[in-house]
């Protein structure tokens, strides 16, 4: 459903994408994982158009996309069958939570308002806000927030939700919470793409996981084989930094 | 010391009969120049080429000269330029019938578009790339994030600015006479020199700009905690 | 349409120039006078005493909300009243520009009484508190640490307030003063206003200029009183692998 070619990225002389290309199927849940700067923020932000590719094409839901266009109309088009949940939340903040939800729908859709609000309750009461609608994002811890920030995303019935560090900013006692909403969206088939450092969710949640290292993928597969049995001696090292108490199956 | 304090008592609800007029100055005035300082914080925001020098070079003119010489140029310049408009177009209209009025909101409103440009730029420099990122990411368009999102919050970030320029705006009607627009000052002048009595008509005044602004302050200060609302949530701290 | 000449621009511009003296002698005198009044409107309004914060506050509000002209004709008919005469009298004898003067002093002092403010309040307490404990006396702590950060601060504010003052000033034409303006509404008036528009472009080009040259003149102060943030950069370059080579040692 979601397929990347060749996408190459420089800031200047930081030649930070090197050739990625991946595959997403309708019901996957991708985790990109690997170190600051590896290139996974960016790899997203490309996708939604945030940076402008200098190469790389890609096809979502058939339609086929150059990752280097600079046209609005069709940056718009392909963000209308995505979505993005952004490391710092990125609520509007001089809108209540439900009115966040709606937004994506009422203006950018066109959606009548009863409907949206409709859809918009639903989304957050599924994802454990139902009794926050209409307090402002000041009014809400981080965890909430970011949560508001998936109803959002899933509010507009997206193709791939794109997830770049959803728990990064949060304190750890407000991470769970998060995961756990992502978790559950998971098990309801929704197809995402979560760059994360989260090994543990990584690898009990994801039905692939891409290791990216300098630019390029270095690894792919499914996460039991990536987790006990990683091919690659990068990999390997990074793994083994992450998760020293980690038993590798035999 | 000697003041005719009879004079003040007799005058001051005559000049007080003007205020209409100074606030409708103030009102119209300032209607005009927010959207042209929003159009202009645009600009400069998004530094559209040749455009954006332009603004710029046009607001360091306005920041530059005095307002007393941009009233004249206004009033005495206008109605030339205006009438060979209309005679081009063909047009028999009269300009020497338009009101002077309107030459008056016209020249008012030239400096507080350009304060309302700057505040308003830097407002939308304080919202944040996330905020706009957030709104493309559901499929609205550039200028609908703008719209929605970007512009309410670089309002709120300008209000206390917009205050200023309301104030400024107060105060700059005390030149208006000079364009045949009697307001209070205006009416001032008329009757504190119909019996020599220069300084007790100017008391006057100086009373009434301290009431009408300090009116205009707190009618202001009501709007400001309004639409900022969202900086302060309407609910207790319960961030459960 | 009157004719627009270059000769006649260039008459005004000449003939109003050299006004600037008497624009640069009020601005001057009301900067100084007026920053007086306004550290002690400071004084009043951080001291102890509820009722001098009150009446400097209030000074400074009902300064605020004064339009200049009516301040001007308050002061021009009123001030020979506070030296017990008439109202009005005396317009002969004093010169025009003690009236703009005063008039501006006034405005400057409420003015820089929150430009103060502001510029103190931006010094963090611990530099103050840094001084003193290293042996400096209260006016060495204030003279070589505390003032130079705030002189720096208000900086920008200190050049807004000059280029209005010269702006406002303008307005001192109405009561006869032969500033740039007044003196350019002279020459204008000899000629029955009939190069009035040459007249307003000649002004212009006196005062663009000149404001475009304050504020750059300004920048320029205020970097000169931050030598310590340019040393930063020195600094900072030596830490770059270029950098390092050209200020090593």
């Amino acid at each position: 459903m979601l397929s990347v070619r060749d996408v190459h990225k420089s800031f200047g002389d930081n030649h930070v994408l090197k050739g990625v290309s991946f595959d997403v199927g309708e019901g996957d849940v991708v985790a990109v994982l690997g170190a600051s700067g590896s290139g996974k923020t960016t790899l997203l932000r490309c996708l939604e158009f945030f940076e402008h590719a200098d190469s790389g094409s890609m096809e979502i839901d058939g339609l086929q996309v150059d990752l280097t266009t600079h046209s609005a109309r069709l940056s718009r088009s392909i963000r209308q069958k995505t979505a993005f949940v952004f490391q710092n939340y990125n609520l509007f903040n001089n809108k209540t939570a439900l009115e966040n939800v709606m937004l994506g729908l009422t203006v950018a859709r066109k959606m009548d308002r009863a409907s949206a609000r409709k859809i918009a309750v639903a989304a957050l009461t599924k994802v454990g806000l139902g009794e926050r609608l209409d307090y402002y994002p000041c009014e809400l811890s981080g965890g909430q927030q970011q949560r508001v920030g998936i109803a959002r995303a899933l509010a507009v019935n997206p193709k791939v939700i794109f997830f770049d560090e959803p728990t990064s900013a949060l304190d750890p006692e407000l991470v769970g919470e998060v995961l756990g909403t992502i978790r559950q969206l998971a098990a309801e088939g929704t197809t995402m793409v979560v760059v994360t450092h989260e090994m543990s969710f990584a690898r009990d949640v994801a039905t692939k996981v891409i290791y990216m290292d300098g630019g390029v993928i270095v690894e792919q597969g499914r996460p039991d084989k990536i987790f006990t049995r990683p091919e690659n001696e990068r990999t390997r090292r990074f793994l083994a930094r992450y998760l020293q108490d980690f038993d590798y199956n035999i | 010391m000697r003041v005719d304090l009879e004079f003040i008592r007799q005058a001051l609800p005559d000049i007080a009969k003007y205020i209409p007029v100074t606030l409708l100055l103030v009102v119209v005035s300032f209607f005009l120049s927010f959207p042209a300082g929003a159009l202009f914080a645009w600009i400069n925001y998004k530094k559209i080429r040749g455009l954006s020098p332009l603004v710029r070079a046009y607001m360091s003119l306005i920041r530059g000269t005095p307002v007393i010489l941009q009233i004249y140029v206004i009033y005495n310049v206008t109605p030339y330029l205006l009438a060979s408009l209309l005679e081009h177009m063909g047009s028999s209209f009269n300009v020497y019938r338009l009101n002077t009025i309107w030459y008056a909101f016209f020249a008012l409103s030239l400096s507080s578009t350009v304060t309302i440009a700057e505040a308003l730029r830097a407002g939308m420099e304080t919202v944040g790339r996330g905020q706009f990122e957030g709104g493309l990411s559901v499929g609205m368009s550039g200028p609908q994030t703008m719209w929605h999102i970007v512009f309410p919050q670089a309002l709120t970030a300008a209000m206390p600015v917009m205050g200023n320029v309301v104030v400024e705006l107060t105060k700059a009607t005390s030149l208006a006479f000079t364009m045949a627009v009697t307001e209070i000052t205006g009416r001032a002048k008329i009757l504190g020199g119909s019996v020599l009595r220069y300084f007790e008509a100017y008391i006057c005044v100086f009373v009434l700009y301290i009431v009408i602004i300090a009116l205009l302050e707190q009618l202001f200060k009501r709007f400001e905690k309004r639409i900022s609302v969202y900086r302060t949530g309407r609910h207790s701290r319960a961030k459960a | 349409m009157q004719k627009i000449t270059l000769e006649k621009i260039i008459y005004f511009f000449t003939g109003s120039v050299p006004a600037l003296g008497v624009t640069f002698a009020y601005v001057i005198v009301s900067m100084i006078f007026g920053t007086i009044i306004g550290t002690g409107l400071y004084r009043m309004k951080s001291s102890h005493s509820k009722v001098a914060g009150f009446l400097a506050n209030l000074y400074v509000t009902v300064v605020r909300c004064t339009p200049s002209l009516v301040m001007l004709f308050l002061v021009f008919y009123g001030l020979p009243l506070l030296v017990g005469g008439e109202a009005g009298a005396r317009m002969e004898e004093w010169p025009i520009l003690t009236f703009v003067c005063v008039t501006f002093s006034i405005f400057i002092g409420a003015s820089s009484s929150e430009i103060i403010r502001a510029a103190v309040e931006a010094v963090p307490a611990g530099q103050a508190e840094a001084g003193l404990s290293v042996g400096l006396s209260g006016m060495q702590t204030f003279r070589y640490v505390t003032l130079p950060q705030m002189l720096k601060n208000a900086m920008p504010n200190i050049g807004n307030t000059v280029i209005l003052l010269i702006k406002e000033g303008a307005l001192a034409y109405t009561i006869g003063l032969r500033d740039v303006l007044g003196q350019a509404y002279y020459l204008s008036g000899r000629e029955m206003n009939a190069y009035a528009v040459s007249m307003y472009i000649a002004l212009t080009l006196i005062y663009w200029p000149l404001t475009i040259l304050l504020e750059h003149l300004f920048a320029a102060f205020e970097r000169a009183l931050t030598p310590w943030e340019r040393k930063g950069k020195r600094a900072a370059l030596r830490r770059t692998a270029e950098g390092g080579a050209k200020y090593a040692g």
